[in-house]
């Protein structure tokens, strides 16, 4: 008899539907039957699931065999987990199958958890931090001994991230266990697709395969125009004067999913709509990351019936979970970039061949344009890459514990297991060194730490004997860092979920907040917990602002956005509005392209402003405006302010600022830039932030305790800044200390973008412009100006100045 | 900087402590010594340098204020797994060296890390007290007419328009709560009533803060 194809053993599931496969999944199910790993590349919606699912069952069925566990299924949010077992299961029942998918998240119940610590089933859900503390556990290999497959379920969220480096430490891991394992990745359409599967599949497997979903999606974008253009604003970011025409678009469609940059822009947004149509009040709802997660699955089960007329969210909803009955998206604010616009237009028409619609609503002139340039992005399939992370030794020394914990090994096995896998393939033996040395003896620059113990090395293999160290490091596994978080609770005990710390402690007793669309008000505030109350006044109460700073326009979008501006074509709507701001622009300066870089003069009362429009993203403008406002400082002795935004920056003085060729030649000079850039950029500040992370990684801050320890909590926690002052007196050449400030270099300034951007803007030429007033692209700088003050002085001598000021008036 | 409280004379030092001239006394409170070595114990790999750097910054103090005895109030200790010998020998040694009286007012941590080891030559006491003043760890057992010296809470404030977090002496009343003194300890926010003096260094001088200017 000959062998049954894939195809023909899955068929029963596709004919039960009456839907046939698509060349994709065929092509995947081959590869896999071919004993090839690869990486699925598709818009949201098109049957990826399916597509690698399906593979394992196949060949299971032919060799009918279903015992043990034979794949893990990965993915990045535990709020995902439960739908994927859903679409796990739904093609089991018509192909006769009677095994099981099991689930183990954060949130999985101790019972659950201490089940699968001895038996996991066919299928096993999990996430990168569960799947590192199962390496803890001795019994895991044996207990997934039959693995055929591990799948990475949206891998271009990972790629790039600490947990995207811990995920690919445990796939290498896994795949020195079982060398037939056949490792699959999934994930949205990247720039650098081939890369994302290197990364994914560590040292260069040269049999693994690409394989593009099939369909094609259309994504029809539509902007809603303001209609009094030259009341427009030409700055801000929260307008909602479009509110009215969004509207009338919520009116015509079934489900909208309004998508905002921010959670304050959520509440914003939320409030605004309800006070235009208090009918709709059982229609709309909110969704972002800081609600309690009840209320997000109420409002996602509610999605799902199809009940809701519009959810106005944040990226909480941009991943995953399956929300068909959406019927269109409205993107508010900046798009910021094409990937994340395509990703959440993907959300409606969420079925193979559907269109997808998306309304964007502009709140400044400039993303009139961002919106135009977006569509040609789109059009011309220019979409942005996700570069890996590399060689992070915080992450490196958790994996290291995590495996001698579970698994005795030689030093010299496990740095061959590591070094296979993409982010340490460069690892030198000086930073392996290191490494083991800090969790061995506790750290190099002391030599004798007499109380330190942690790994150490019995029979030739690193292991950890301590039980309580074990425990504790269990508790702790994992990348990411929470804020301190204070949970609101009603005085009936309703949960409506967390803010940050910091605005709690901000907010004055009796003044009100509003919060998940409730205008809330502080009872009592203990530890992290605040007691809250409806509250009564009829103010209309702050908004919270949480942590996590701007996200920058990616390098595509500004590019495009450059173009845009410089062909001087009206063909689009969007265009069309901007056609007499850009005449402004042209009458009293010149419309800034990517083609030579544009400097305007402008004097204002008795302040010099420069603007310089380099098109470079939010972040790089920030490291570019304060290095250069420091090399002027060094010339001459006064004080300059700095702002930026996305297209370029300013500065700010009371006296004279060079506007000659020559001076900003210099100025933009690559000479001495690292140099220059620690001095001015208080990166000692921003590196002891950075650290935070660090020490939470590598095990130095513990973010949870196993409770009925002996130990109070409080003896074993310590803050991070003070740690970062411990280690700078102490042992200041502590890789760990070196990874802060590169964190900080490559992370938030963007050191790499920033050194070609300097470079590509030597090779242009440079137009200088003196304006009697502010030209439309210098406006938001300006108004901007006030939100980013750059200090010359460090918080000591600015103390110091205050006090002065104090005592001379009392005098 | 000095100032007066219920008749006694106070200087405010800026390395967080008070030096009464009057009873050549020099107070300080929150050491915390030997909790990077009780991190350590668990795991937890920090150096631990901050017990002799701490000693050393009150050898300089009894230097600077020629004081005849130093009251530490409270918290000179921080977990019983960091009180190792290496510790023990360090303490003993900088007793026997230091030119003043050491005594010290047992704190919570004290009590709990010295549970099992009273062989530290370091006069212990639950609270100090003189004519003027009494000295304890925690500012709850204050009595209610005496000046009282206390430690306890780390207290620090923060500066409004200087976004600005700092380590601060806390005036309320007759009652003087100390900056921590150890260098490896954390601080905790207070809400001063309007009555109470804020007191911060600028790093060259003790400062008073208007209470309005902290949240």
């Amino acid at each position: 008899m000959p062998r049954k194809t894939p195809t023909s053993l899955v068929a029963p599931f596709f004919e039960s539907r009456g839907w046939k496969p698509f060349t994709f999944q065929k092509q995947t199910w081959k590869a896999f039957s071919e004993g090839k790993s690869g990486l699925i590349h598709a818009p949201t919606g098109l049957g990826k699931t399916l597509a690698v699912w399906l593979a394992p069952l196949a060949e299971s069925i032919a060799e009918n065999n279903f015992k043990g566990c034979q794949v893990l299924w990965i993915t990045p949010l535990r709020a995902l987990a439960l739908d994927t077992q859903k679409s796990l299961e739904e093609p089991l029942e018509s192909l006769g199958l009677n095994i099981e998918v099991a689930l183990r998240t954060g949130d999985s119940s101790s019972y659950q958890k201490s089940k699968l610590n001895k038996k996991i089933p066919y299928g096993l859900i999990t996430t990168p931090e569960s799947l590192s503390l199962f390496l803890t556990h001795e019994n895991f290999r044996d207990n997934i001994a039959g693995l055929k497959m591990v799948v990475v379920d949206e891998w271009h969220e990972l790629i790039g991230t600490k947990r995207g480096v811990q995920t690919e430490l445990c796939l290498a891991r896994l795949k020195s266990w079982f060398s037939g394992l056949r490792i699959w990745g999934l994930s949205a359409t990247l720039g650098n697709t081939e890369q994302a599967k290197d990364i994914l599949l560590g040292k260069l497997d040269e049999d693994a395969v690409i394989i593009s979903g099939a369909a094609k999606k259309r994504i029809e974008i539509e902007t809603l125009l303001p209609s009094e253009v030259d009341r427009f604003p030409w700055s801000g970011h929260i307008g909602t004067r479009l509110a009215r025409k969004v509207i009338t678009k919520l009116e015509v469609e079934e489900t909208t999913l309004l998508f905002t940059n921010t959670r304050s822009q959520t509440e914003i947004w939320y409030q605004e709509l309800m006070e235009l149509k208090p009918e709709w009040h059982d229609e709309l709802a909110m969704h972002h990351g800081s609600l309690d997660r009840e209320e997000r699955n109420l409002v996602e089960q509610r999605l799902r019936e199809g009940k809701i007329r519009c959810v106005v969210c944040t990226s909480s909803l941009d991943l995953g979970v399956d929300f068909s009955p959406v019927s269109q998206v409205i993107q508010v604010g900046s798009p910021k970039g094409i990937a994340r616009l395509m990703q959440r237009a993907g959300r409606s028409g969420h079925s193979p061949g559907g269109v997808s619609k998306l309304i964007c609503v502009p709140s400044n002139a400039i993303e009139l344009v961002e919106f135009a340039a977006a569509r040609d992005s789109i059009k011309e399939k220019r979409i942005e890459s996700k570069w890996p992370l590399l060689k992070p030794l915080d992450v490196l020394v958790q994996h290291v514990i995590t495996i001698c914990i579970g698994e005795p090994m030689v030093a010299d096995d496990l740095k061959r297991e590591i070094k296979s896998s993409y982010a340490y393939h460069g690892l030198t033996d000086e930073e392996w060194k290191w490494v083991l040395d800090f969790v061995m003896k506790g750290g190099k620059a002391l030599s004798a730490y007499p109380n330190f113990r942690k790994v150490v090395e019995l029979d030739g293999k690193l292991t950890i004997e301590d039980k309580k160290l074990v425990q504790i490091h269990r508790f702790n596994i994992g990348t990411i860092t929470s804020h301190q978080m204070v949970s609101l609770i009603s005085q009936s005990g309703r949960r409506y979920g967390s803010v940050e710390e910091s605005f709690v402690s901000r907010l004055k007793k009796g003044s009100s907040f509003i919060f998940g669309g409730h205008r809330l008000e502080i009872v009592r505030l203990r530890q992290n917990k605040a007691t809250v109350r409806k509250a009564t006044k009829k103010s209309r109460g702050e908004i919270p602002i949480w942590a996590g700073g701007r996200m920058p326009l990616s390098t595509e979008l500004s590019h495009a956005v450059a173009q845009r501006l410089q062909s001087g074509n009206s063909d689009t709507p969007e265009m069309k509005v901007m056609e007499p701001i850009l005449k402004i622009q042209k009458e009293w300066s010149k419309v800034p392209t990517d083609k030579f870089l544009l400097l305007e003069q402008t004097n204002v009362r008795q302040d010099c402003h420069i603007f310089v429009y380099t098109f470079a993203g939010r972040s790089v403008n920030e490291g570019l405006g304060s290095l250069i406002a420091w090399r002027i400082t060094q010339m001459h002795d006064y004080s300059i302010h700095v702002t930026m935004n996305d297209y370029g920056f300013s500065l700010t003085a009371k006296e004279w600022l060079p506007f000659e060729e020559s001076d900003w030649r210099d100025l933009f000079s690559t000479e001495y830039l690292l140099k220059n850039l620690l001095a001015c950029m208080n990166t000692a500040e921003l590196a002891r932030r950075q650290f935070r992370d660090i020490a939470r990684v590598s095990g130095l801050v513990l973010q949870n305790l196993p409770r009925g320890r002996s130990t109070p909590k409080k003896d074993l926690m310590a803050s991070s800044r003070l740690l970062y002052e411990v280690f700078e007196r102490y042992d200041p050449d502590n890789l760990l200390m070196h990874q802060a400030k590169r964190e900080i270099l490559e992370g938030q300034l963007e050191m790499t973008r920033l050194e070609s951007t300097m470079d590509t803007i030597q090779k242009k030429p440079f137009h200088f412009q003196k304006c009697p007033r502010l030209t439309p692209m210098a406006f938001p700088l300006w108004a901007d100006r006030l939100q980013a003050h750059m200090h010359g002085e460090d918080a000591m001598t600015r103390l110091e100045k205050m006090l002065q000021t104090l005592e001379a008036a009392v005098d | 900087m000095r100032i007066v409280l219920n008749s006694v004379a106070l200087d405010l030092l800026e390395d967080r402590a008070v030096f009464l001239p009057n009873e050549s006394l020099l107070v300080l409170a929150d050491v915390h010594l030997g909790k990077a070595t009780g991190f350590q114990s668990s795991g937890i790999n920090i150096p631990e340098g901050d017990n002799a750097r701490d000693l050393n910054r009150i050898d300089r103090l009894i230097e600077k204020t020629n004081c005849q005895q130093v009251v530490i109030a409270g918290d000179f200790l921080h977990t019983p797994s960091g009180v190792s010998k290496e510790l023990i020998d360090l303490v003993d040694l900088w007793i026997a060296h230091s030119g003043a009286k050491i005594l010290l007012v047992a704190g919570n941590h004290d009590r709990r890390a010295l549970g099992k080891k009273p062989d530290f030559k370091l006069e212990i006491v639950d609270r100090f007290e003189s004519e003027a003043l009494e000295i304890i760890h925690d500012p709850k057992d204050a009595g209610a007419t005496k000046l009282t010296i206390c430690g306890h809470v780390h207290p620090a404030v923060r500066i409004n328009r200087l976004k600005l977090r700092s380590a601060c002496f806390h005036v309320s009343a007759n009652c003087v709560t100390l900056p921590a003194f150890g260098s490896f300890t954390g601080s905790q926010l207070v809400r001063p009533e309007p009555d109470d003096r804020i007191f911060v260094s600028t790093g060259k001088r003790i400062a008073e803060i208007p209470v309005d200017y902290v949240s």
